[in-house]
């Protein structure tokens, strides 16, 4: 079962969120030249939208004050929360790891993980299973299509 | 080159090996991408963006066609056998295909949609073949003020229709104008918002942000309950036969299908989506067994499924004609034909003729194709549905990362995968539309462009953009469309 909490607080803070996203936008946009009428320069087009920005998240705040207090949006709680986290953990771990582990070791790894995270398989049938899915993307992807990815510690 | 001509020198393109391979093997791929939970039309046309590069442009281009239309078929298996709808055009077919398959029917009326996507696609092109060289005749009268006004007119209306409130689809629009803004400005070369990072120049790639939207989204909403859906029930060939009652019954909303999913693919907007809405309702307005659609009608899947191929194949149309696209795929498409050094336009039939009626013609390819795949492999599909989720969300990630990572050889693409794969999740979770953002993101250096030259060629005078009747005429028909859009709702609360 979901967590439910109220959307107009979460449009509020999504409001807010593109507010203060549009301010740095802007903020940066201002060192572009503007250029004139007949020789518009790189800034223009960043200014008009950095203003839409700005006008979309005000739309999302007023909205967000607006909403009925019934409207709600549910989120995961408990183990669907962590699970989804584990997940996005999992990916940004894979990431970041990815140059150095390189892809064949960097998939293997990760899908051994996830497919412990989202089923009951014991180690050795999952790593079996991982080894298949990062061995076949292996000579799919870097063999038969030439893909270059990092190649990592292992070199291939 | 008339219609005729052209489509017959088409077929001579179209039915190159290399192309007929790319058309079915589309065709396939779409189907799978369709079946499996996680990946949709938009995501798996991204994932297959980065090989078309390797191919020449029309056989890249026929792959991602066939994929889309595969996609959009595959979509209503899991629909009509789990009540699980593959893509947001199948939701409407879930209604009556789920109420079919506990009737015992579903493997008929799994080949009726395959039937009817195959008209509903074939008379799209027929369509598609006329419409769209008028269109690109009137295109060439077009200049900075009328692009400007198609493409951030069409972005604006899209924003609108998409569903969900005003915020809801202007504040993701917004988002993605602001992401095309990142990298190297086109006219003076000048570096916007890469803060030093090199690879941030050739701008934010498009592979990885709609993977990252529409993929990463996907699997993080998919993991979010541990329950896989129910065991799909086994559909052999010999139940694929659809009594005579059931072909009758599906004839008039075949027809009706086609008409409604050919116009809605014109218009900017998830087509797919809104004309399998949109023909749903009217089967409920206008069948004689009206009665009966929402208890497990065939006119309530046969309609909406006839519609949505339809609407695929025209929305074709503003991209071979205006190189506007109005749609996520289309808008892939057009990211595809850049790539190649394709300048999309009025003009690609005269100077791209080979991609013009090429793509045209293998859209009957493809529908042929689809049609001799989909009735005998429909075990093949459903067996895929028994997959488990713990092996097929791997292989997505992984083969999202490699995807990303292939493109410009950057771990910047990865990182933005990763991190609009959240923004994507967190935003669908609020009810915000995806494909504003999406098309935002392509068409953002177009409408720049279109703005500057304007201003240039005009010395400075804005009012360009609305002295010439044709941009005129478009800006009044997206005022108009917006100002319904917001009265709309007031004058249904007024009715009460």
């Amino acid at each position: 079962m979901g967590r439910t909490h109220g959307k107009g607080r979460a449009y509020l803070a999504t409001g807010a969120a593109g507010v203060a996203l549009s301010a740095g936008y802007l903020a940066t946009a201002r060192h572009l030249p503007l250029g004139e009428m007949n020789q518009p320069g790189a800034g223009v087009f960043p200014a008009i939208v950095g203003i839409l920005v700005l006008l979309a998240s005000l739309a999302v705040l007023w909205e967000g004050w607006r909403m009925p207090r019934d409207a709600t949006v549910e989120f995961p709680a408990g183990a669907d929360a962590l699970r989804v986290l584990g997940l996005l953990g999992l990916i940004v771990a894979y990431v970041a790891l990815l140059p150095w582990l390189g892809q064949v070791a960097g998939s293997f790894l990760f899908c051994l993980l996830l497919i412990r995270l989202l089923s009951d398989t014991g180690w050795v049938r999952a790593a079996v299973q991982a080894a298949l899915i990062a061995a076949v993307a292996y000579f799919v992807f870097i063999r038969l299509l030439q893909v270059q990815m990092p190649r990592g510690i292992l070199g291939l | 080159m008339g219609p005729i001509e052209g489509l017959l020198y088409g077929f001579g393109v179209a039915l190159s090996l290399q192309n007929l391979a790319a058309a079915l093997l589309g065709a396939l791929v779409g189907t799978m991408i369709g079946v499996l939970p996680g990946l949709g039309p938009v995501a798996g046309v991204a994932m297959i963006l980065p090989l078309s590069y390797a191919f020449d442009p029309v056989t890249g281009l026929i792959m991602m066609a066939g994929i889309y239309y595969g996609a959009m078929y595959g979509g209503s298996t899991t629909a009509i056998l789990l009540n699980m709808p593959g893509e947001s055009a199948s939701v409407m077919t879930c209604i009556d295909g789920y109420q079919l398959t506990k009737k015992g029917r579903a493997g008929a009326v799994l080949a009726l949609v395959a039937v009817g996507s195959f008209v509903g696609g074939t008379i799209s092109v027929i369509g598609v073949m006329l419409f769209a060289p008028w269109l690109a005749q009137f295109g060439i009268l077009f200049g900075p003020a009328e692009f400007l006004a198609v493409s951030a007119g069409g972005l604006l209306i899209l924003s609108r229709i998409s569903g969900g409130s005003f915020a809801a689809g202007i504040f993701p629009m917004a988002l993605g104008l602001m992401l095309s803004t990142i990298g190297q400005e086109a006219i003076t070369a000048q570096n916007r918002f890469t803060f030093g990072i090199l690879e941030l120049s050739q701008g934010v790639e498009l592979v990885a942000a709609v993977v990252g939207l529409y993929g990463i989204a996907e699997i993080l909403a998919l993991v979010e309950s541990r329950l896989a859906g129910p065991p799909p029930v086994p559909v052999r060939l010999r139940e694929m036969m659809p009594t005579g009652t059931e072909w009758r019954r599906s004839v008039a909303p075949f027809g009706r299908g086609t008409l409604v999913g050919f116009v809605f693919g014109l218009l900017p907007g998830p087509s797919a989506a809104m004309s399998s809405f949109a023909s749903y309702r009217l089967e409920k307005a206008v069948s004689r067994y009206r009665d009966e659609i929402g208890h497990g009608a065939v006119e309530g899947v046969t309609g909406p499924e006839t519609a949505n191929n339809a609407a695929a194949t025209s929305s074709m149309v503003p991209l071979l004609a205006l190189g506007i696209p109005f749609g996520s795929v289309t808008a892939l498409m057009l990211a595809a034909m850049m790539v190649h050094g394709i300048q999309p336009g009025p003009l690609l039939m005269q100077t791209n003729a080979d991609v013009f009626w090429g793509v045209i013609a293998s859209l009957y390819i493809g529908n042929v194709a689809l049609l001799a795949l989909n009735i005998p492999m429909i075990g093949l599909w459903v067996s895929m549905l028994r997959i488990p989720r713990h092996i097929f969300l791997p292989i997505i990630v992984v083969i999202a990362v490699i995807g990303s990572y292939g493109v410009g050889n950057s771990m910047v693409d990865v990182y933005v995968l990763v991190l609009l794969g959240v923004v994507g999740y967190l935003l669908r979770k609020l009810d915000f539309q995806l494909a504003p953002m999406v098309i935002g993101l392509v068409l953002g250096p177009l409408i720049e462009k279109h703005l500057r030259e304007g201003l240039f060629m005009s010395d400075g005078d804005a009012w360009v953009f609305v002295e010439s009747p044709i941009a005129l005429a478009i800006w009044a028909m997206v005022a108009l469309v917006l100002a319904g859009s917001a009265l709309a709702p007031l004058l249904r609360r007024r009715r009460g």
